[in-house]
């Protein structure tokens, strides 16, 4: 250390000094540590659940598992689970399948004995429903009636369990309000038994009510709403093209032919207008469109950024690049005709390889950036670490040729832009700096910084148990945040091309990513030509593409599967019991004539 | 297989972590706000929680860094359990809920100033002081705990100790204002 260091700085004795009274003794540390884990070993050992992971032992905590099983199989059952342990450990995710399964299952029974035991309806007292439920003489209608507004709570019941337990327990918790429609249906068909009013254009009626509540109050919060976490393949725009189908369904089994004429312009505008199926416009063909027809401006910022992302993730995918023309024809613009020193053009550029030896050598005029280049060569200058700056490096390559030392030092400048402070946004520097490594001809020195990007990755991925009070979970952070997380699309952009080069660690769930993704790719419209805003969502589609086709999502086993896909098994199983429903009650008759009746 | 059954993963991890951890993570837990013999009992806590669990953790045993952002976690997860008892429990004196401060009995005038001028810093630079020179520990380690780059806290290092020699030269300029 240097005498003017030791001025400006506290001698490290010193420091050792002022901790020395609480430095603690290593040996007995160690016996400490010991004799805890002693302990630990005891109590797991008398509980049965050490191994057991935290999350599920919090279920098996909140499930009332011996009163359910006594229920169920006696007290033999209860002194089963005590015994055996064998619920200490219960996924919700499983359970909500089985209570679909279970529930569809009951729900098919109970319709079957209602519409056994009921009488013929005379078609002249169809549609007498809602005169009678308004007059309020029907319980069971009610009790119909109070179950559907379960079902229409499901957001705000969804909303406040992830602020409680996070984006995966929301799920369920919209799971289960839709089973409650099934609950729903059962009940409000009793009630128009009760009423002699069990025909089946009436069910078709109170199906199409049950799943237009199922629809607008589960999946379109499930669509819109960031705090759940949904693993699905095809997304819960699956689950709204098969209620709405269903709804479509039930008016056709239940002969209402003028509400579908009604029904099908609806659905279109929803689809279309309103993207309720959640078409993400991410393929490479929409992609390659979407460049091929930009209007990019000398002076504009993000058009530029977005367009050399664009080109990025379609060549990353080895897909079709489109023509560039009117790109380069921009960028002769700025560089010949109306030089403006623009330098978010310049990167793009760059990325995209649009611009030559000469009119680089022209750029490095407009910009006055020979001494900094200059200054890069011999050793002195750094690099900024701002990402558009990132130009600076291919536009000193192809107007230098560099000698060994020369090469050695813009190599050193690159790795001194290396984010060395998590606080700083840290995630568009590395990808940076690993982009120009490689283009530098030194990927070895990326592949050492592995362990380093994955530990980066790791710290500002928004995992869904970081996430709480409706943050984006999924997605990756500009900066770390305990409370109040927010993904960022700069910074997950970012992520994924630092995982495509270096991999992706272990403790990111690339589905939850894909999840956050989807949404933020999602426009308005579902056709990106008519949707005045799809440049918004350019970014975040690049990344779903590259996501999805360059980095892949791993296999998942058949019962990662069905797990994933609990939202669009309910939601089948509800369809199917509303068909079930109206296939089994009778056609009303058109004059009902008591064959007993001797008159 | 799990690291559970990993034969590789015996006491000498342990030891391993317990060596490369001990200093730094007293320190940390330390710096969240408890008293450096809560602090002691809390990191000897975290190593057994971390050891017993072990089959949970998805890297590898050996791997520092990683087994650094693990143990982080869970010693969070434990001060605040520990808080929230300590909250419940008002019985308990004034002094155990304090902030700790860094020196007990200041061997001498520099030292007390020293202390004193500990105290005026930011939490960020009273932190990766007391996790690196409680015992001297590596900025790697000290890095994996806090799950940044080892370049990072030689920097936060550097800028803390520069500091606190300004901090200090505040403290003992005032002493001597008020001596004359």
């Amino acid at each position: 250390m240097t005498a003017n260091e030791n001025n400006e700085l506290v001698l490290e004795e010193e420091l050792l000094g002022l901790f020395a009274a609480q430095r603690p003794d290593a040996k007995e540390f160690e016996d400490g540590v010991q004799a805890r884990i002693k302990e630990l070993e005891k109590e797991g050992s008398a509980n049965g659940q050490a191994d057991a992971p935290l999350f599920m032992q919090k279920v098996a905590a909140l499930i009332p598992m011996v009163p359910i099983a006594e229920t169920l199989f006696g007290k033999v059952g209860g002194k089963l689970v005590v015994s055996k342990g064998l619920p200490a450990v219960i996924a919700l995710p499983a359970m909500m399948i089985l209570a679909a399964i279970g529930g569809f299952a009951a729900s098919t029974r109970s319709i079957r004995r209602t519409t056994q035991g009921s009488a013929p309806v005379s078609a002249s007292r169809v549609g007498g429903w809602s005169t009678h439920t308004n007059r309020g003489g029907d319980q069971e209608l009610k009790r119909g009636g109070n179950f559907a507004v379960v079902v229409q709570g499901a957001s705000l019941i969804g909303m406040l369990a992830a602020l409680v337990f996070g984006g995966d327990v929301a799920l369920d918790v919209v799971i289960l309000a839709l089973l409650s429609s099934m609950v729903a249906l059962v009940i409000s068909m009793r009630g128009l038994a009760k009423l002699g009013l069990l025909a089946r254009e009436e069910v078709a009626m109170l199906g199409t009510r049950v799943l237009v509540l199922a629809f607008s109050g589960c999946v379109l919060q499930v669509r819109m709403l960031p705090v759940f976490v949904d693993r699905s393949s095809l997304g819960a725009g699956a689950t709204a093209v098969v209620l709405l189908l269903g709804i479509l369904a039930c008016l056709f089994t239940g002969n209402k032919r003028k509400s579908i004429w009604l029904a099908i312009p609806t659905i279109a505008f929803l689809g279309v207008f309103l993207n309720v199926f959640g078409l993400t416009n991410s393929s490479p063909e929409s992609l390659a469109w979407q460049l091929e027809g930009c209007e990019l401006d000398t002076n504009g910022i993000s058009d530029w950024e977005e367009a050399g992302q664009v080109f990025e993730a379609l060549r990353a995918v080895n897909a079709n690049i489109p023509s560039l023309a009117h790109v380069a024809a921009e960028l002769e613009t700025a560089i010949e005709g109306d030089p403006v020193d623009n330098v978010w053009a310049w990167t793009a550029a760059a990325r995209m390889g649009l611009i030559d030896g000469p009119h680089w050598a022209r750029v490095v005029e407009i910009t006055e950036a020979g001494e900094t280049l200059d200054k890069l060569v011999r050793g002195e200058g750094r690099l900024n670490p701002t990402t558009y700056y990132e130009y600076i490096i291919p536009m000193l390559l192809a107007t230098r040729e560099l000698t060994e030392d020369q090469h050695k030092n813009v190599v050193a400048a690159v790795q001194a832009a290396w984010p060395d402070d998590i606080d700083q946004d840290p995630l568009g520097n590395a990808a940076m700096c690993v982009h120009l490594l490689d283009l530098l001809g030194e990927p070895e020195l990326v592949d050492e910084r592995q362990a380093e990007v994955h530990q980066m990755l790791e710290h500002l991925w928004g995992s869904p148990e970081r996430c709480s009070l409706f943050a984006a979970t999924g997605g990756f952070a500009a900066f770390p945040r305990t409370i109040g997380y927010f993904s960022s699309k700069d910074s997950t952009w970012a992520a994924i091309a630092l995982m495509a080069r270096v991999g992706v660690p272990e403790s990111i769930d690339l589905r939850v990513l894909r999840d956050y993704l989807r949404r933020e790719s999602t426009g308005l419209f579902a056709v990106a030509s008519i949707d005045p805003f799809q440049g918004l969502h350019l970014t975040s589609r690049a990344s779903l593409l590259r996501l999805e086709q360059e980095i892949g999502l791993p296999q998942r086993s058949w019962l990662n599967v069905l797990l994933h896909e609990r939202l669009l098994i309910a939601s089948l199983l509800v369809v199917l019991l509303c068909l079930v429903a109206i296939r089994m009650t009778p056609l009303a008759v058109e004059e009902f004539v008591d064959p007993t009746d001797p008159g | 297989m799990t690291n559970q059954d990993n034969p590789t993963g015996g006491d000498a991890v342990l030891e391993g972590w317990i060596a490369a951890f001990r200093g730094p993570l007293v320190g940390l837990i330390a710096s969240w706000g408890a008293d450096w013999r809560a602090a002691e009992e809390l990191a000897q806590d975290t190593l057994a929680e971390a050891w017993v669990g072990r089959a949970r953790f998805q890297g590898e045993l050996q791997d520092l860094s990683a087994a650094g952002a693990w143990l982080r976690g869970i010693a969070f997860n434990l001060h605040r359990t520990a808080k929230r008892a300590q909250d419940r429990h008002r019985s308990r004196s004034i002094h155990e809920t304090e902030v700790p401060a860094v020196e007990e009995a200041p061997s001498d005038e520099r030292q007390g100033a020293l202390a004193q001028a500990f105290e005026m810093l930011n939490a960020k630079h009273q932190s990766v002081l007391r996790m690196h020179y409680l015992e001297e520990t590596s900025a790697r380690q000290v890095a994996a705990l806090l799950g940044t780059s080892p370049k990072a806290v030689e920097s936060r290092l550097y800028q803390a100790r520069k500091a606190l020699r300004v901090e200090l030269n505040r403290v003992q300029s005032m002493t001597t204002k008020e001596v004359r």
